[in-house]
């Protein structure tokens, strides 16, 4: 018992070590980390994801050297006292170096990360740094309510308006984007806070009632990702699921084409259009 | 102190034996079930349920139009010296075939035998000494109707889906042999009653009466299913919806109302959950219908009366001479019970085939609305003679702005079962819940926005609602009718775009407005 703490001390950075060496085969990392027939493995599908992921790896990396460092320092210092029974222990008032050392690596750190991460922060949130071809065409709007994500287009060839259009187009929990070109998406809230999420994407951003909050991302990878909703809503928060589905830009023009048309069925139309071959 | 540590661990102890009871999923029956003299009452959820079962061992009944689902299969070993047996080996066949459903269904998308779970489900034996028998003990009972407490468990093999060894809950004896055929019913009820449970019934309800625990904080409430009455569908006011019509509403949601869409439910998911709600609504309105023909007889205070009165009656009859035995109130109660015991089957017989033929598809697919023009192009003179036609048919109810605040909004209702007025002004639904005429300003439709929903809306009414039905009430020409009612859709597109001042001041004033529908005052 002698050495009790000394090994309690080092036991939790080889936890830690393992933990994270086991995760993405468990499925505790990023969606699709541990599964090779996925879609993503793990990887963002957005560039910007993608700087994102790099901060978080970064973050990761210095913290658990720091933890794994302490720790192993912590440990020593408990194993010398266990170790050496017979010796004195010294008082100290304290190493001045030491201190102003321990201050001022830590803030060095912080204020590094602080400064570090602000560009990815600035390309992700402030609308003037959103890329411009984005900002000028918002691909839809769309609004989280209690429980679902209804989505607005504008009618094919024209600009989403802040407020409806006769000729808009209407979906729910199904956004449709375009691959390779950044989109930008108007964000709004029906009734009470929600948050739009998509893991696969690297997106994370809370509706606010009364509130139109662009988002963008940029796809680079065709396919289905989940968006769910992150903010608990009420009780039916877990029904807020919905797909994102990125296609190629004549798909995704495609797909407007038909949901006009479905949007303008009148009961008839296909009936005519299967004797005369237009439409 | 040492008392009370003994004490609480005896009860800790006590609370670790017994567990938390898990709630029994039931089904309740209607009020009007309830208010039946007791013996009658018991007889007809005694019918309802070996109809349709209970929720953990619904009946797959045959008679209704509904599918449920079918797996055939091939005895393909059975132990050959056992004079009878639980269990034997099968195959499955090819499902894909035109039994199991629509032609939409992709074969890819249709489960297998392998990824479900048959226990509980009914066999039906289609050939062999077995045929036509639902029961293994030889088929005693119709092949109609059946108890789905029949497959006991399903074990498929590893690397085959089709498969493995069925064993059953009964015996058969004698045992079937190799090559006999049968079919295993229903395995979208129990899927769909699954799913259900896990989306639909905190609102809806186990019953599918709309009073699910989640029922009270929502506004409008939840449908009830048991009157076989839903709002949004494509086919005539008194024909019940196609399974399109609830894959829509389930799909895409209803805005304005709690309904969300749920979009993401695979195929097979969507269609067992379609299945599963018709056979509620089926079998609430299946006892809606039995207790309707029982109710003016067998109702508790009526049956105490004519009890009072056929004794009456028979006591004269005694002292006369025409009876034989002195009549006690107890004989009379049992003569007039069994009365209405010998009527029951017959009843049933007759309200199930009514039930069977309501929602029968192909009677379905004929009555689904369809204009007979083509929609009107939306132009200015359109949407003029909609107005027209708003202004003289809608604005009572929806306002003369489209604000859902007419006149009928402050108006006493009359209900239409009891011819009394309600309590409160305003509008009301059959399931007598207030609602209110749809705001048009607002862009939202509940039914769907395609111009398709529109027109049915308007020529069809709502279901169950106050909104009447305006097919042929613009002309007398089907055509022109059609061609106008487009008009009207295309004025009620173009509100929520109207220019406030403008529309008021030209029309309202012309049709006697109320202060209420004054834009000015909202």
């Amino acid at each position: 018992m002698r050495y009790f703490w000394a090994a309690f001390f080092m036991f939790w950075p080889i936890v830690a070590i393992v933990f994270f060496a086991i995760s993405p085969a468990m499925n505790w990392w990023f969606p699709g980390a541990g599964d090779p027939d996925s879609l993503t493995k793990g990887q963002s599908m957005t560039p910007l994801g993608v700087d994102i992921d790099n901060l978080f790896y970064l973050i990761l990396i210095i913290t658990s050297v720091v933890f794994v460092l302490t720790h192993i320092a912590l440990g020593y210092v408990l194993f010398r006292g266990a170790r050496d029974e017979g010796k004195k222990a010294l008082f100290s008032h304290g190493s001045h170096a030491l201190e102003v050392m321990w201050t001022i690596v830590p803030t060095g750190i912080l204020i590094f990360i602080s400064l570090y991460q602000l560009d990815v922060w600035r390309k992700f949130r402030v609308i003037s740094s959103f890329p411009e071809a984005a900002v000028e065409a918002p691909v839809a709007e769309v609004t989280a309510r209690q429980f679902e994500w209804r989505i607005r287009y504008p009618a094919p060839g024209k600009k989403l308006q802040l407020k409806p259009q006769p000729d808009d187009l209407y979906t729910v929990n199904d956004l449709h984007v375009p691959t390779n070109r950044p989109v930008m998406i108007q964000l709004r809230s029906e009734d009470v806070q929600h948050s739009f999420f998509a893991p696969h994407l690297r997106v994370k951003q809370d509706a606010v009632p009364g509130q139109v909050i662009p988002i963008w991302f940029e796809v680079t990878q065709a396919g289905h990702y989940p968006l769910t909703c992150a903010e608990l809503c009420g009780w039916g928060h877990y029904k807020m699921k919905a797909r994102i589905v990125a296609e190629p830009q004549s798909q995704f023009g495609k797909y407007l084409h038909d949901l006009q048309h479905e949007q303008n069925d009148d009961g008839v139309q296909d009936k005519k259009s299967d004797d005369a071959e237009d439409e | 102190m040492r008392v009370l540590q003994l004490l609480i661990l005896t009860l800790v102890f006590a609370a670790c034996l017994l567990g938390c009871n898990r709630p029994e999923s039931t089904f309740v029956y209607n009020t009007k079930t309830e208010e039946l003299t007791r013996d009658v009452g018991s007889v007809v959820k005694e019918r309802l349920d070996g109809d349709f079962g209970s929720p953990k061992n619904s009946v797959a009944w045959l008679r209704m139009p509904i599918d449920y689902g079918t797996f055939k299969g091939e005895v393909v070993e059975v132990d050959k010296d056992a004079s009878s047996v639980y269990q034997f080996r099968v195959a499955f066949g090819s499902n894909d075939d035109k039994e199991t459903g629509d032609e939409e269904e992709d074969a890819e998308t249709s489960p297998t035998p392998g990824e479900m779970n048959l226990a509980g489900l009914a066999i039906i034996w289609k050939s062999g000494d077995y045929e036509g028998g639902s029961q293994i003990d030889g088929g005693k009972r119709d092949g109609e109707k059946m108890a789905t407490l029949q497959v006991a468990a399903w074990s498929k093999d590893e690397e085959n889906d089709e498969e493995g060894v069925l064993s059953l809950r009964q015996k058969m004896d004698p045992p079937p042999s190799v090559g006999d055929t049968f079919e295993i019913v229903g395995h979208k009820l129990s899927f769909g009653r699954q799913l259900y449970a896990a989306h639909c019934q905190h609102c809806h309800g186990t019953s599918g009466d709309g009073a699910g625990p989640t029922a009270e904080y929502l506004n409008p409430r939840p449908r009830d299913y048991r009157p076989g009455k839903f709002k949004f569908q494509s086919t005539l006011k008194t024909n019940r919806p196609t399974d399109g019509d609830l894959q829509r509403i389930i799909t895409k949601g209803i805005p304005g109302t709690y309904m969300p869409s749920f979009l993401l439910l695979e195929d097979d998911e969507l269609d067992s959950i379609i299945q599963y709600v018709k056979w509620l609504s089926m079998r609430g309105e299946y006892e809606i219908k039995l207790v309707s023909q029982l109710y003016f007889d067998y109702e508790q205070v009526v049956f105490d009366e004519a009890v009072e009165s056929a004794l009456k009656d028979g006591l004269e009859e005694f002292e006369d001479g025409t009876r034989d035995e002195e009549p006690t109130k107890g004989s009379i109660r049992d003569e007039l019970v069994a009365t209405a015991n010998a009527d029951l089957p017959d009843i049933a017989e007759q309200e199930s085939n009514v039930l069977a033929d309501a929602w029968n598809k192909e009677k379905l697919e004929s009555a689904v609305v369809v204009p007979l023009v083509a929609r009107t192009p939306d132009t200015a003179e359109s949407r003029a003679r909609g107005r027209v036609l708003y202004v003289q048919n809608c604005s009572a109810c929806h306002g003369a702005t489209g604000r859902g605040d007419g006149e009928q909004v402050n108006a006493y209702m009359v209900n239409d079962q009891t011819r009394e007025k309600y309590p409160v002004p305003g509008l009301f639904d059959d399931w007598g819940q207030s609602i209110k005429p749809r705001n048009l300003t607002r862009g939202i439709y509940r039914g769907g926005r395609r111009p398709v929903d529109l027109f049915r809306r308007v020529f069809e009414g709502i279901n169950g609602t106050p909104m009447p039905p305006f097919k042929g009430k613009f002309n007398n020409d089907k055509k022109i009718n059609d061609a106008r009612t487009w008009d009207l859709v295309n004025y009620i597109y173009h509100i929520p775009f109207e220019t406030r001042g403008k529309s008021a001041g030209d029309s309202a004033t012309k049709h006697g407005r109320t202060a209420a529908s004054t834009p000015s005052t909202r």
